[in-house]
């Protein structure tokens, strides 16, 4: 008998025993709190004091990255970010490569980045951190070490959450045996297969990866159907946030 | 130590800044990413930028960045920029494209850890994050508190110490613990050094005026400004003090930075007025000449802030004089940013707040002529237009010839001004593309031919990549024959990128070569589509055997024309093409051969199927672009097999109007080669009926099917089925792969079920 498959066959890596994984189809409880939408909320001023913090959570850029030869650039966010009281909030670091001076991807300034990534998890009311990272194929391995070395330095009651493009979660999985919480699928911008991607998940076909399976990654101007409600969803937006905005993301997700 | 040179750290706080430049970017594509040929940048001009600077403007384009604008500006305008300005703006436009990070506050830090090492005896030094986190309702943001010159000026300071008492001196211990305690404050907390009275009673006369200095410092990175204006203020009236100079220039420097920290912007203002008054003092203070130069810096920060729309006037008018400007990058930076605070960001949400724009906004020609060029209304039109009738300078030239129809009735006086322009003005490639377009809009295609192929002929070494495209695609469209078509249809791209970040950054020369080999012509979009949607089969591989076509896209074209010409059923130009194919891709000989022997319609479909399906980079479209660049045989890694029933399209080129809904590109209407008019009716049938047949696995599906259905007897039956099944994983799908990707499988499995192909079809795929 045969089988309907998405993408079977294609080569997985082996999981790797590590005594930090996790169980990715188990979500930590800091992330379960989350609301169902949360709003990414990226270096620019931002002003949402406006929203309803039991429904829309904000993923707000804390840290800019840049690895440059050896070393390590840090920028945390020097953009305002006007938020409600009781806000839930998420802390995201995005992880660039110098294009000038490649990096040496080497162990200490894996180490430095896990530090700076991981000291996130100091900032007011953060439990929950997502790292923002498109490693190409040959930055990959450090990024697999980078994640377990960040997974280990932060506590347990601290969630660990990465963006993924959506072939990392069909056939060019990887990311199945991190030691992660989820991986945020990113259907926006999708170069390559996106669209044939696209339309599967459109026709109810959902990732191999059970990382993936938490939450999708949207964009505003990109707008998706057949997106199950019941995963968070992270939605960017290359405009300013407004009420508007909010409130028609908000009601596509009842 | 405070900073002599506080500037692009407080701008940051200062102005609202446009999301064009800031960092780091999330609105691009998210990958993978695929090296794609630039025929026409969009975002900037051409590189290296250098040339443009220097006046090779190419065709000036609205959606360019407003830097590029002011330099061809005042290029357009006769007032060439000087070597320095060109490389200040340069450097403006390097920063920026490559989001270059401000300040290089980690090696000062550094450089500082490093000297206090020659202090012996001192414990290690701590961490120093120049970055201090604000306090609630701001606790997500941060700002750089210790700025490089900070670290610098305390290495000068302890460098002249050390000269003075020796490294091993109580003095210089007591002093370095105090700077300790000084930067202690940079990232978090309130950590000032006790007085020198409070430590000992053996500190030297200088030692006590750094310490009274070192406490005023302290409250200043504490954020205690008013308590560091005041003892600033006290250390400028002490005529023993060392720091008595700058002393006041620091006061006014705590007042602008309490200012730019406020909550609110207006709760900021009185503080910033402070700082405006206290630096004008400062600069009339003859005793304080050492700090004017910075002085004058934060005044302008101060202004920037407190005076927005007259800063702008005024920087508008030292950018277009020559030389006139002490800092051209700055006021570049400057003048841009203002911009964008009166302007917003571009948003195509309705609710997005835009600012207010102020009525005197346009009052300078610079910003007038900047605004205006980069608005596509009829109401800018009509305003260039005006404004070139009043005083006939080059930029308004431009500007309205952009923006004029070829059927309005200026157009005859804007194409009689534009002949007059010289072939070495920086206005020439916008002119020449500019007055194309009127001739065509104007239905003179004849004369727009001539104009064309005269510059082409004349100016072609003088023109960007970039214009040179354009014009190309102009002549494309007025092409009477194929041999015309194919000269402007294959083009030069002006870059490579992968464009990760949608910054057209060019990509490294080696990677590029990788990539395209030895290729260097190549088709953009338009051109694409010409072949794909307005050519019938015939007219494609009477291109394929084309000597005016490089040999890369003979290949390509020939290998489009019989695919197509297959699955139509155009026989005689299918068997010109395979015989062609053959010569140029041996490993297809053996399938190709046996199309040729079939002597059936049913038995031609299927051999050209499966050599379809055992090569998977077969299409029946020519690539825009560099095209698939896995071996034809191979299966490529990320989908780029077995094609879609429309034809792809990359976003960029000068066929496309970049992204439309979900990414995907938009495209322009497609404009028909004149030489391709009378077979129209042919190619939109030949097209649709490629549409018909649905994407190639559900095609290969149904052949095969068919195939093994008559022919089970045809050892190719069960290989064609297992491959269409490989083809509905593999290659591009839509809703009705799943039934027949599970009609081959249960076929294959029913009718073949002990062959090797059954075995190796282990599932069926939606």
């Amino acid at each position: 008998m045969g089988a309907s498959v998405i993408g079977a066959g294609v080569t997985f890596r082996p999981g790797r025993a590590r005594s930090v994984r996790r169980n990715p189809k188990a979500i930590s409880p800091g992330l379960e709190r989350m609301p169902r939408v949360m709003l990414w909320a990226w270096e620019r001023p931002t002003d949402l004091r406006f929203i309803n913090p039991n429904e829309t959570g904000v993923a707000f850029l804390a840290r800019s990255i840049r690895l440059s030869s050896d070393e390590v650039e840090v920028r945390p966010r020097l953009q305002s970010l006007d938020l409600p009281d009781a806000a839930m909030v998420m802390a995201v670091a995005r992880v660039e490569m110098d294009a000038v001076n490649k990096p040496a991807l080497s162990a200490r300034q894996r180490e430095k980045l896990a530090e700076a990534i991981a000291d996130m998890a100091k900032l007011p009311n953060v439990s929950n951190i997502q790292i923002d990272f498109d490693a190409t194929q040959s930055e990959r391995a450090f990024y697999r070490d980078l994640i377990v070395d960040v997974r280990r330095r932060l506590p347990d009651t601290v969630s660990l959450s990465i963006t993924a493009l959506a072939s990392w979660c069909t056939f060019d999985d990887w990311i199945s045996d991190l030691p992660i919480d989820e991986a945020v699928p990113m259907l926006f911008r999708m170069a390559g297969d996106g669209k044939q991607i696209a339309r599967r998940l459109d026709a109810g076909d959902d990732f191999l990866s059970p990382a993936c399976r938490h939450s999708y990654g949207v964009s505003t101007d990109e707008p998706r159907s057949s997106l199950a409600t019941t995963r968070r969803l992270y939605v960017f937006n290359p405009d300013q946030w407004t009420e508007s905005s909010v409130h028609k993301i908000v009601e596509s997700r009842k | 130590m405070i900073p002599g040179n506080p500037y692009k750290a407080i701008i940051a706080l200062a102005l609202v800044l446009s999301v064009s430049f800031i960092l780091p970017r999330r609105t691009q594509a998210c990958g993978p990413f695929f090296t794609e040929a630039i025929f026409v940048y969009s975002k900037h001009p051409d590189f290296p930028l250098e040339n443009f600077a220097a006046g090779k403007l190419g065709v000036i384009t609205p959606n360019w960045a407003r830097s590029y604008l002011v330099a061809a500006y005042r290029n357009l305008a006769g007032i060439p920029l000087s070597e320095n300005e060109a490389k200040a703006i340069k450097s403006v436009w390097d920063d920026r494209l490559h989001n270059a990070w401000e300040s290089n506050d980690e090696q000062a830090i550094k450089k500082w850890t490093e000297a206090r090492k020659q202090v012996p005896g001192l414990a290690a030094a701590t961490t120093i994050n120049a970055y201090r986190n604000r306090e609630k309702p701001h606790e997500y943001e941060s700002f750089l508190n210790c700025q490089p010159d900070a670290f610098d000026n305390a290495e000068a300071t302890l460098d002249a110490r050390i000269k003075e008492f020796g490294a091993d001196s109580q003095a210089v211990r007591s002093w370095v613990g105090a700077q300790d305690t000084v930067f202690a404050n940079c990232s978090e907390g309130q950590h000032i050094p006790v007085s020198a009275a409070s430590e000992t009673q053996d500190l030297p006369p200088l030692l006590r005026a750094d310490r009274t200095y070192q406490i005023a410092a302290a409250n200043f990175y504490a954020t205690n400004f008013d308590e560091a204006t005041k003892l600033f203020d006290s250390i400028a009236q002490d005529k023993s003090s060392p720091w008595r100079g700058k002393a006041a220039y620091l006061a006014a420097r705590a007042m602008l930075r309490k200012g730019s920290l406020a909550d609110k912007e207006d709760d900021g203002r009185p503080a910033l007025a402070d700082a405006e008054t206290r630096l004008n003092a400062v600069l009339k203070d003859k005793l304080a000449t050492a700090a004017h130069e910075a002085a004058a810096r934060l005044l302008n920060l101060a202004r920037l802030r407190l005076h927005p729309e007259e800063k702008l006037h005024e920087i508008a008018h030292l950018l277009v004089k020559k030389e006139a400007s002490p800092n051209f990058k700055q006021d570049v930076w400057d003048y841009t940013v203002l911009l964008d605070k009166f302007l917003g960001e571009d948003s195509e949400d309705e609710q997005t707040k835009k600012p207010q724009r102020p009525s005197g906004l346009t009052s300078d020609d610079l910003t007038d002529w900047v605004l205006t060029f980069e608005d596509s209304s009829t109401a800018a039109a009509a305003h260039s237009l005006d404004r070139w009738k009043k005083n006939k300078s080059l930029p308004w030239m431009v500007s309205a010839i952009s923006k004029a129809s070829g059927i309005s009735p200026e157009a005859r006086e804007l194409l009689s001004a534009a002949a007059s322009v010289d072939h070495s003005s920086p206005a020439f490639a916008s002119v020449a593309y500019h007055s194309a377009r009127l001739l065509i809009e104007g239905n003179r295609a004849r004369d727009a031919r001539t104009m064309l192929d005269k510059t082409l002929a004349v100016d072609r070494q003088n023109l960007s990549p970039s214009a040179l495209n354009l014009l190309l695609a102009q002549r494309m469209t007025l092409a009477q024959n194929l041999d015309e078509f194919l000269h402007s249809a294959q083009r030069v791209p002006a870059g490579f990128s992968d464009d990760s970040d949608g910054r057209e950054i060019p990509e490294e020369e080696t990677s590029t070569k990788e990539t395209i080999k030895d290729a260097r012509l190549f088709f953009d979009v338009d051109a694409a589509n010409a072949f794909n949607k307005s050519m019938p089969a015939s007219i494609i591989e009477e291109a394929a055997n084309s000597k005016a076509l490089a040999p890369n896209l003979r290949r390509d074209v020939a290998q489009a024309a019989f695919v197509r010409a297959t699955m139509i059923d155009d026989r005689v130009t299918a068997n010109q093409a395979a015989v062609f194919l053959q010569g140029v891709y041996p490993q297809l000989k053996e399938f190709l051969t046996a199309y040729l022997k079939a002597t059936t319609p049913e038995a031609r479909r299927f051999a050209a199927v499966f050599v379809s399906l055992k090569f998977p980079g077969l299409r029946p479209y020519v690539s825009a672009g560099i095209g698939r660049t896995t071996a034809l045989e191979e299966i490529d890694s990320y989908r780029d097999n077995y094609w879609c029933a429309e034809p792809p399209t990359p976003v960029s080129g000068s066929g496309a109007q970049g992204e439309g809904e979900e990414g995907q590109p938009k495209l322009k209407p497609l404009r028909v080669p004149e030489f391709l008019q009378p077979t129209q009716s042919l190619a939109a049938t030949q097209f649709a009926a490629l549409q018909a047949l649905g994407t190639a696995p559900n095609y290969f599906c149904r052949l095969a099917i068919a195939w093994a259905e008559k022919n089970p007897a045809d050892p190719r039956a069960p290989e064609a089925l297992h491959l269409a099944v490989r083809s509905t994983r593999y290659g591009c799908t839509d809703d009705q792969t799943g039934r027949w990707s599970k009609a081959a499988y249960d076929l294959l499995h029913k009718q073949y079920p002990n062959t090797t192909w059954a075995k190796a079809t282990k599932y069926w795929f939606k």
